[in-house]
């Protein structure tokens, strides 16, 4: 048991938990926006994976890891504008979509792979690029939190960023304004000349784009090429961290890094003669456990 | 016609894509600096008439000129832009925003892509003082009473430079002082040059604002006068067309052998802190309707939810009969207590849209044994019972497998009057049983009501329509601010106008004499 | 029977034009990618056709296709979106393989255990989801996501650690046993005796939406929750009598499948079918017999992709392209507004 606690003590587990909680984090953040305007995007998972895959792709023909990022970005936005428009101008219900959506990804992944590379597991074959990783300055130096936090991917800090910058654009901006009044009262919004379903749909592109980079992360950072489902349930572990974050950046940001505590937490258990299976549940588990003590919480109160 | 006018409506006709005709034509002119009232019966299409105005609806036909010019609104954006604005009935708010957020929505000035609110919040401060608004343009809007946040609306109109104002229905929500000080607030506005728009029903209120009325009836302007010339007596018939006198004392029976139908004994219900039911008692015979009346928002709602089991009062019993249903589940008031419900808002609480009317129409007691063998359901005792509902409710259409949502509204509210009388109640809560519904269909069910009370059985209608209220019941009690503040068991010199000095709080009865009157006649 | 409505011919009209749609594109795909595009679109669509052997093909993988489209569609059918099939399918999967690796009883007793063991826990399992939505409110949808993973890591976890048959390579459990599987109905196929109990609980669920209270009840909450609230249905003992229902026809279907197609448990990830369930209830329109249909459908084309794919240059996966244009022409609604505006504009309702 003390053996188990010196490991999470030690320096490499924080740079672990911010390691595994980057693309958990965009992802959540991207269900932020969107939920905040009152659309859910539970595509997340399917957006992500194709986001990695374009990333992979494009990184290896331009021999460019920042091309490989932009085109992640891109088709992020592109996926997730194609689900705004079937759920605000053809009326598809918005997770019913997401559902389709999601598998349609987990299969024409597969699929462009394959047509592409001949392989239908992984991308190995092609060379493609790394987005870098890079030591901050002064930092560095500074033992234990420069080991923790210094070094990492340049996604990684850009996933700290967004935090930042999201909460910025949703309380003091005049998108996010609209975001949360779209959202809240679609209606009054309505009535004062604001564009609801155009609001509505520039808050899923947003949440595309950030899942493109989550899946950018995923595939040029995290990993060095594209596996086949490699984002693994984090789009949905995002949604999670979102309901129970209830749609409000600093606590979704606050679940989400729990959750990568709790996954960093299974990666060191696994090394000590625990059952690997039962620790991956772990983040679950306790996801699970707070979205029901939270809806406990909230019915005794309406009561 | 006069080039006098700020607004002009040119022959505006709308028919939805549903195929549901609005407006046949009606042709309007507006004068600068003038308080217009616009009255007309519910669904007469005042509010989609004002809905082309303010750019939310495109007119099938017809032009909108305003000051002389031809205005094509495709959006409020644009009426907000040359100086139209309006105050729903239902305030376009985003609660969870400060007074301040509120109103520079759709409009924030920024500063490099951020939100600046200084110079804003000066403007706003200015306006709101100017019209003696008590506002702080950081509270949160949902922390703001009803009479506030239909200052922070006006004030967001104001704001974005609007010179026609539209209210509709703006007094539905507001207590007499409230009216009365949006009254004096009003008349500074037309004398600093604004027109405004007035929609009431309300005939009194129109007459004591307004300069000149223009009636609307089914879809067209019938006239406008100077409200000088007129009285409300000759406004409300062109606005009913025929003089409607709802009279059924020829039908009423007799009933002999009264008992004790409902008791409610000092209920309370609180939310979020505010005290919606205040220690209420009441008592209902059989053979009798009592009417509830009351301005909107004084309690009659929850009333509605605490007696149907939908909401928990913190203190009290209720019984229908002698039997206490305070913690009955809403089944078990329906089955064991046998009441029935017709709910205020038929789409949401009374049917299933796109099931159809047989459905519908067997919903709060699908499960009694005729209509079934054991599990199985009963497809042609169900087509019986709803054939037969569907006959002698006159509902007009196809067959009883026609998708409900198909129907008209008052074709709709006819199948919904067919289930709960048709669920053979002891009791009944009747909730503004005829809002949004013809004549004709409001006459049948008002004579339905009263065939329930004839074999003796109790019925608690709630009506915003006192012409109905006085006309249907036998007795009528006023809520007022979560209270019963008057009971009346003679009808026969009752006025509109004796009532709503007690619905707006003028005057009450007090508590004791309440009680006496109300056990004195049960005993 | 009733006469054609105008909603059935829309419905006819808008499922007719998604298949002709779909299939056009995919020819357009295959045109652009493939050497020999003609040549593969036939494979793809008549190959199953073709031999009795490939039919059955189709019929085997219907099975857990439709179980599963059946279970999500009671569920959408009454306005809950849980997505808890897989981890029920997983779950289901190790329950039966415990009991149908142990003799018990002849040939059909045993079979009949397996399975009802499978389908009750199935039907517990989605109780868990069903018991917070119905109590708490809690999002049934972020619950059976979680539990589907939850599920896995535990079944996963027994089949390595207590029913891992040491004598073989990678992970798999102890052979079935012959009196638990199920008997073929077409020889050499996995078309067993499993299909034709699909068929039977397929009449079932018909039954109870069509014919019984519970499916009148399911049809109200569905379309309008306070609606049902206030004409005294219980919204609690309805979300969990519709979750256990499908947490049990899932439950049903992964054992079915089990003992009609494989010799051991051999899992070891999520079997795809709850979402493939989803799926087929959304393309079926949350009807039971919609279920079947699409199951029927679905297979088919994955079937003839499957078979394309082996003798062409196109991957299965191409399949899902057909697939999302199918479910997304068949639940956007907006081809059955257009036909009906334009009745609308020609009929003109008018409204009192």
């Amino acid at each position: 048991m003390n053996n188990i606690l010196a490991l999470l003590l030690t320096p490499a587990f924080g740079y672990a938990v911010l390691r595994v909680t980057t693309p958990i984090l965009y992802a959540a953040l991207g269900n932020v926006i969107s939920s905040k305007a009152g659309v859910s995007n539970i595509a997340m998972e399917g957006t992500m994976l194709t986001s990695s895959l374009v990333g992979v792709l494009a990184s290896a023909y331009t021999g460019s890891a920042f091309i490989g990022l932009l085109a992640a970005l891109v088709v992020g936005i592109l996926f997730s504008a194609f689900m705004a428009y079937l759920n605000l101008y053809l009326g598809t219900n918005v997770i019913m979509a997401g559902i389709a959506l999601n598998l349609f990804a987990s299969k024409f992944t597969v699929y462009i792979l394959y047509m592409l590379t001949g392989q239908k597991g992984n991308s190995a074959s092609l060379a493609s690029k790394q987005i870098p990783s890079v030591d901050i300055p002064v930092i560095k130096n500074i033992p234990v939190l420069g080991e923790i936090i210094s070094g990492h991917n340049i996604l990684v800090y850009v996933a700290l960023l967004s935090i930042i910058v999201i909460y910025i654009m949703l309380n003091k901006t005049k998108l996010g304004t609209h975001i949360k009044a779209v959202g809240e009262s679609p209606h009054a919004a309505a009535s004062v000349g604001i564009n609801v379903k155009r609001v509505r749909f520039l808050s899923l592109c947003l949440s595309g784009l950030l899942a493109g980079f989550g899946g950018a992360y995923m595939s040029m950072g995290y990993l060095s090429m594209f596996t086949r489902d490699m984002i693994a349930g984090r789009g949905w572990i995002a949604i999670a961290a979102g309901a129970m974050g209830r749609s409000m950046v600093i606590p979704t940001t606050i679940t989400s890094f729990l959750f990568g505590i709790f996954s960093a937490i299974g990666n060191v258990l696994q090394l000590q003669n625990i059952p690997s299976e039962l620790v991956t549940t772990l983040p679950y588990v306790a996801v699970f456990i707070g979205i029901i003590v939270y809806s406990i919480r909230k019915t005794k109160e309406d009561k | 016609m006069s080039n006098s006018y700020i607004l002009e409506l040119r022959d505006i006709k709308k028919v939805y894509d549903n195929g549901v005709v609005a407006n046949k034509g009606i042709s309007i002119g507006f004068r600068e600096g003038e308080i217009h009232a616009i009255v007309g019966e519910n669904g007469a299409g005042k509010s989609t008439l004002m809905k082309i105005i303010f750019g939310l609806e495109k007119p099938t036909q017809g032009a909108i000129y305003y000051k002389g010019k031809e205005m094509n609104f495709t959006s409020p954006l644009d009426s907000i832009a040359v100086g139209i604005g309006m105050v729903h009935q239902h305030f376009m708010l985003v609660p969870s925003f400060t007074v301040l957020q509120n109103i520079v929505l759709g409009d924030e000035p920024t500063k490099f892509s951020f939100i600046n609110s200084k110079a804003s919040k000066k403007k706003a401060e200015e306006l709101a003082k100017q019209y003696n608004f008590q506002l702080s343009m950081d509270e949160k809007v949902s922390d703001l009473s009803v009479g506030m946040k239909q200052k922070v609306e006006i004030l967001k109109l104001l704001y974005k430079g609007a010179k026609v104002l539209i209210l509709d229905e703006p007094t539905a929500v507001l207590t007499p002082q409230e009216t009365e000080q949006l009254f004096v607030e009003l008349k500074k506005f037309k004398e600093n040059g604004h027109t405004i728009i007035f929609i009431s029903h309300k005939l009194g209120e129109v007459k004591q604002i307004s300069d000149r009325i223009s009636v609307i009836r089914k879809g067209e302007l019938i006239s406008t006068h100077n409200t000088r010339d007129v009285d409300t007596e000759t406004i409300s018939e062109l606005m009913i067309g025929r003089k409607v006198e709802y009279e059924y004392s020829g039908i009423k029976q007799e009933i002999k052998s009264k008992k004790v139908a409902l008791t409610i004994d000092n209920i309370t219900y609180t939310q979020n802190g505010i005290p919606l039911l205040k220690d209420l008692s009441l008592k209902t015979k059989t053979g009798e309707i009592l009417g509830v009346v009351g301005v909107e928002g004084n309690g009659q709602s929850e009333l509605v939810d605490v007696l149907f089991g939908y909401k928990r009062a913190e203190k009290g019993r209720i019984l229908i009969q002698d039997m206490e249903i305070s913690n009955f589940r809403i089944k078990e008031i329906r089955e064991r207590a046998k009441v029935a419900y017709i709910p205020e808002d038929r789409m949401r609480q009374g049917i299933a849209a796109s099931a159809s009317i047989k459905e519908n129409i067997i919903a709060s007691y699908y499960d009694r044994e005729e209509l079934n063998h054991k599990f199985m359901m009963n497809h042609k005792a169900i087509t019986k019972v709803s054939d037969q509902l569907v006959k002698d409710f006159n509902v007009l259409c196809q067959s009883s497998d026609t998708e409900i949502q198909s129907l008209s509204g008052g074709n709709i509210q006819k199948v919904v009057v067919a289930r709960e009388y048709n669920a053979n109640p002891e009791f009944l809560i009747a909730e503004q049983p005829t809002r949004g519904v013809d004549i004709g269909s409001a006459r049948f069910i008002h004579e339905k009501l009263i065939e329930l009370r004839n074999k003796n059985k109790s019925i608690l209608l709630f009506s915003a329509d006192l012409g109905e209220a006085l006309a249907v019941s036998d007795k009528i009690i006023v809520m007022y601010s979560g209270e019963i503040v008057a009971y009346f068991d003679n009808l026969a010199d009752l006025t509109e106008k004796e009532l709503g000095f007690y619905m707006l709080g003028v005057k009450r009865q007090s508590p004791e004499e309440i009680r006496r009157l109300m056990d004195e006649k049960i005993n | 029977m009733k006469r054609l409505t105008s909603q059935t011919k829309n419905e006819v009209i808008q499922i007719l034009s998604a298949v002709v749609i779909a299939l056009l594109v995919t020819l357009l795909v295959l045109f652009a990618t493939s050497e020999e595009p003609l040549y593969a679109f036939t494979r793809l669509i008549t190959a199953p056709m073709t031999k009795l052997r490939y039919f059955g093909n189709v019929l085997e993988l219907m099975v857990p296709l439709a179980f599963a489209g059946l279970s999500a569609s009671l569920l959408f059918r009454s306005g809950l979106f849980n997505m808890g099939g897989e981890g029920i399918f997983y779950m289901s999967g190790i329950v039966a393989t415990v009991l149908a690796t142990r003799p018990m009883g002849g040939s059909i007793v045993h079979s009949a255990i397996v399975i009802l063991a499978a389908s009750v826990v199935g039907g517990c399992i989605a109780c868990i989801s069903g018991f917070f939505k119905a109590k708490y409110n809690a999002s049934e949808l972020v619950t059976s996501l979680m539990l589907n993973t939850i599920l896995f890591g535990i079944g996963f976890y027994i089949l390595k650690t207590r029913l891992k048959d040491m004598a073989v390579t990678g992970v798999a459990s102890k052979e079935f046993l012959d009196t638990a599987k199920l008997t073929q109905i077409i020889p050499k196929t996995g078309v067993t005796t499993g299909f034709i109990i699909l068929i039977i609980v397929t009449a079932i669920i018909w039954f109870i939406s069509n014919k019984t209270k519970l499916g009148y009840t399911i049809k109200i909450t569905g379309i309008n929750k306070d609606f049902a609230k206030y004409s005294g249905m219980s919204f609690f003992a309805l979300t969990i009598i519709v979750h256990f229902m499908s947490g049990f026809i899932a439950g049903m279907g992964s054992s079915i499948h089990l003992l009609s197609m494989y010799d051991r448990f051999t899992w070891s990830s999520l079997p795809g079918y709850g979402f493939d369930g989803c799926l087929v209830a959304m393309l079926g329109k949350n009807r039971p017999l919609g279920a079947i249909v699409a199951a029927f459908g679905l297979s088919y084309l994955r079937t003839g992709s499957n078979i394309m794919a082996r003798s062409t240059d196109i991957p299965v996966e191409m399949v899902a392209i057909v697939e999302m244009i199918l479910v997304l022409l068949i639940t956007a609604d907006f081809i059955i507004n257009y036909l009906k505006r334009k009745k609308a504009m020609a009929g003109g309702i008018v409204n009192e």
